[in-house]
């Protein structure tokens, strides 16, 4: 590690000193490198758990019953006890570390964890327990950009930025899709964004995504059949799926954060035990019913193609759901994405193809609502919809789908919503001592603009055609301390009464404001603007004009910095429950 | 990064080699295992292989062919819907498409399909598929009452596969149960000069004249065929033929004497055809309305046969018996409509005196 350190810094130390490239040069030069690197080790990830997977429980060891049995449980109790003892920081939500790098710990992502995740996983995933190899996944690429942004010595601020630009490219490589990737973190991770930071993430996932499909080809998760909406009758079929898909996540979420308490304080001895318990019982069912088995993909696949009557994908669904919820909560590391689209596909295509039968409205292949579900219940645990449509919409590569998965994911994000306010990450996150901000919170917070705080008509104002003399008359009249000055009501200055006084005691009172006083020139703002960003213009200009956007010359008022204490309840009697 | 990138490179190049090394083992065991008729267990092998290298076409399509044979059809349907989609011109997808298009009742598609096939890309023994596939084809058009489009298929297979003899004989008979006689008899034509020991070539060209009206000619290609090789079918056409010029009051080299009571005997024959069609089983029975018509010219042909002529009015007497042959044979169509009476040699002589 020493000479590669040494060679960072040196190309760091270069970067920094080069003429040519400023930080957010180096930046989004940073963002690919953490693209290629999150890549390289996703893709190494990935074929591990494959390798791992085939010497245990898949193929010819998916016919032995005690394989079946057994691995899981000696899979999570060993990864179990590396998280434990070995490596601390890959246990927990691969997301809220990334979340705690950029608000709490200025992007800072211990690489123990990288190392932790990619060889707990590959145990626990690769061994056959319900779990997803992308939560992981998207901590790698967090931890390796966060190692590299040390190794660049990045301001604060971007060192910040850095964990959700390496989320993006590790989740990119994991699902093989850009898209998705972006818009998960920034619906998840990163609440405000400017585009230098869109710029980045988008650049990382593409990146990585590039690696991965150098490396292991660009084939999509599944292979999805051709999807056509036969009916618009059949959007009560896909909203009907939306709304299960909904009730069942909010019920998800409740069930693993009930799970998970019980099980963080669990005395020692069971916390061991729970994830070789957890284990067995996978294990158990796995055996008959091997699609419950590992991240899941293969099940979805075989959905997509029409394999299972619509009976036993609502069984598939249900054992998927107890089975992970059972696994996450123990402790069995591992990601929860991938069980969220196998359960939401065993739930789509289980309704799909129960209207199918028993609905003469619902015409299209069963395999249709797989397709529909799979985002349907990701919406509604993750509260990330554009993500769960994009992704669907991604892996499909079908322009048809895009209405019934709207209408899917939005009723199923919207119900879960209703009856769980809480989404499953941010409870998992403060059962695991972070309190983290949602980024759904974040951006529905009321926020307030400049028309909520500002004065309205020209009370501030002073013409520069005026006498200084009665400038300052009027001034003290209202009892105003400084004021706009406007030249025909376009051009706009500001004046303190103190120029005034100092003026007309140097016997100038009788020159106009424009001759007299030597204007100063101030910031025009508009209604719409947040009154965040006005606070900083409060400083260098005590008064601001507020004008209309459609009509540049219209002065719809003033604000000063007591207009927005007064906005924010600043300085008034108030008291505190 | 580049040592990273090249253990990457080594470490991806293993697990391909390995992942294709379990893919194939799989995939060899679900091919065995399908050709033995096994095709539950083949079918667990292929996803065992597919799981391992889920984008192998090779695999998908052994696959699909598993789950046809298995009767697994809605499965079937959507991997060949895929494969479809990847490889649009794959003759052996196009051609399993078509199969369960046909086993649901949907002709058109599969008719399509079928065509894909035939222009389509076949990864082994291209020909024999081809005609293979043709031939599908054209079993599903005629189940389909598209006989023109059958006649069409069979010229084309003819033009473009250039096929051998015995498959141009099979053509032939094809043919002629499409009723295209012309070309199958155009074609047999040319097969007795290849293949002139060929019992069947001569048996369809005897059919295809028959079939044309012409016993005549028809008659010394079935003696060809009974000569080279016995058939009890061939020999009752033979019969036919021979019966039918037995009757024929126009056969070459006769004398008028004898084409006289030919004619007579011709008329006799048509009487006891339409009266059993009018009155079958004796007085009793009433039959179809005659015309009146038909009766007047029915006892003007019994004077006719009663009369003894001299011998310079017998070919003028030949003449109206034959008249009167086709006078009333016209009236067969609405007088045999519920029973007829079967007189083969009759029907193909008087059908081809018609003609």
């Amino acid at each position: 590690m020493k000479p590669l350190n040494e060679l960072w810094s040196r190309l760091a130390q270069l970067s920094r000193k080069g003429p040519v490239m400023g930080e957010a040069q180096r930046f989004l030069l940073l963002s690919i490198i953490i693209g290629i690197f999150s890549g390289l080790i996703v893709v190494c990830f990935h074929m591990t758990i494959e390798f791992f997977n085939w010497n245990t429980v898949h193929g010819a060891g998916q016919r032995n019953w005690l394989v079946v049995l057994l691995w899981p449980a000696a899979g999570g109790g060993v990864a179990y006890l590396l998280t434990v003892h070995v490596f601390p920081s890959a246990r927990g939500s691969g997301v809220n570390f990334t979340k705690a790098a950029l608000y709490a710990s200025d992007g800072y992502v211990p690489f123990n964890g990288v190392t932790g995740k990619f060889i707990a996983s590959t145990i626990s995933i690769g061994s056959g327990n319900p779990m997803g190899p992308e939560d992981p996944a998207l901590q790698m690429g967090a931890g390796i950009a966060s190692l590299l942004g040390r190794m660049f010595r990045l301001t604060r601020d971007n060192m910040r930025l850095i964990a959700p630009v390496g989320a993006a490219a590790g989740i990119g490589a994991a699902f093989n899709t850009p898209i998705t990737a972006v818009l998960f973190v920034m619906e998840e991770v990163v609440a405000e964004w400017s585009t230098g930071v869109l710029g980045s993430i988008v650049l990382s996932a593409v990146s990585a995504v590039v690696v991965t499909r150098w490396f292991l080809g660009d084939d999509p998760l599944y292979s999805v059949p051709d999807f056509a909406l036969s009916s618009y009758w059949e959007l009560f079929v896909y909203a009907a799926i939306g709304l299960l898909g909904g009730l069942l996540s909010a019920w998800f979420t409740r069930f693993v954060v009930g799970m998970r308490a019980r099980a963080i304080s669990a005395p020692t001895a069971w916390k061991y035990a729970l994830p070789v318990l957890a284990g067995l019982a996978v294990g158990a069912v796995g055996i008959r019913i091997p699609e419950i088995l590992g991240a899941g993909y293969e099940g979805i696949d075989s959905a997509l193609n029409d394999r299972y009557v619509w009976y036993f994908l609502l069984l598939l669904g249900a054992l998927k759901m107890v089975s992970t919820a059972v696994c996450f909560s123990a402790g069995t590391p591992g990601g929860m994405f991938a069980p969220t689209l196998f359960i939401g596909a065993m739930l789509g295509g289980g309704i799909g193809g129960l209207a199918h039968e028993y609905l003469p409205l619902a015409t299209s292949p069963a395999s249709a609502y797989v397709l529909v579900g799979i985002g349907t219940f990701f919406a509604g645990v993750f509260r990330a919809p554009m993500t769960s449509i994009f992704m669907v919409f991604e892996t499909s590569a079908s322009y048809v789908i895009i209405l019934p998965v709207m209408v899917s994911n939005t009723i199923s994000f919207l119900v879960s919503r209703q009856l769980q306010h809480e989404s499953l990450l941010q409870i998992v996150g403060r059962q695991d001592g972070l309190d983290l901000p949602s980024v759904e919170e974040a951006r529905e917070a009321p926020r307030l603009s400049i028309e909520d705080a500002m004065r309205k008509g020209d009370q501030r104002v002073l013409r520069s055609d005026w006498s200084v003399s009665e400038a300052l008359e009027r001034m003290r009249a209202r009892g105003a301390e400084r004021t706009l000055v406007g030249a025909g009501w376009s051009d706009w200055t500001w004046i303190e009464r103190g120029d005034l006084e100092s003026t007309v005691e140097a016997g100038q009172g009788a020159e106009s404001v424009a001759e007299a006083l030597r204007p100063r020139s101030v910031i025009r703002v508009y209604p719409d603007q947040s009154l965040e960003s006005a606070l900083w213009l409060l400083g260098p200009y005590p008064i601001l004009p507020v004008m209309s956007r459609v009509n540049p010359g219209l002065l719809l008022g003033t604000l000063t910095l007591e207009d927005v204490e007064r906005a924010y309840g600043i300085g008034q009697d108030r008291s505190v429950q | 990064m580049a040592a990273l990138f090249i253990l990457t490179q080594l470490y991806a190049g293993y697990f391909h080699q390995e992942r294709a090394r379990l893919a194939g083992k799989h995939f060899s065991q679900a091919s065995l295992l399908a050709d033995a008729g096994d095709y539950a267990l083949a079918i667990e092998q292929y996803r065992d292989a597919l799981s391992y290298d889920r984008a192998n076409l090779e695999y998908q399509l052994g696959f699909a062919e598993a789950l046809y044979d298995s009767g697994g059809y809605q499965e079937a349907g959507f991997r060949l819907g895929q494969l479809r989609a990847s490889d649009p011109t794959n003759a052996v997808v196009n051609r399993l498409l078509a199969l369960l298009a046909q086993r649901f009742g949907r002709a058109n598609e599969a008719i399509g399909h079928y065509r894909t096939a035939v222009y389509g890309r076949w990864p082994a023994d291209p020909e024999q598929n081809r005609i293979r596939t043709r031939f599908e084809l054209i079993e599903l058009l005629e189940a389909d009452g598209r006989n023109g489009a059958v006649i069409g298929e069979l010229a084309t297979l003819l033009e473009e596969e250039r096929p051998d003899d015995s498959l141009r004989k099979l053509i032939g008979f094809r043919l002629l149960e499409a009723k295209a006689d012309e070309a199958a008899e155009r074609l047999f034509e040319e097969l007795t000069q290849t293949i002139p020991k060929d019992a069947g070539v001569w048996e369809g060209l005897g059919r295809a004249r028959l079939d044309r009206g012409d016993y005549r000619s028809a008659l010394p290609a079935f003696e060809r065929s009974l000569a080279i090789e016995d058939d009890e079918e061939v020999g009752r056409l033979r019969a036919l033929c021979r019966g039918a010029r037995d009757l024929d009051p126009n056969a070459p080299r006769l004398g008028l004497r004898r084409r006289l009571e030919r004619s007579q005997a011709l008329l006799k024959r048509t009487f006891a055809y339409l009266d059993y069609c009018v009155n079958p089983f004796g007085e009793a029975f009433v039959g179809p309305p005659a015309p009146g018509s038909y009766f007047e010219l029915f006892e003007a042909a019994r004077d006719q046969l009663g009369q003894r002529l001299p011998r310079r009015d017998q070919e003028q007497a030949l003449e109206a018996n034959l008249e009167m042959v086709h006078g009333l044979w016209d009236y067969r169509n609405s007088l045999c409509t519920n029973v007829w009476n079967e007189d083969p040699a009759l029907l193909l002589l008087l059908g081809e005196t018609a003609r």
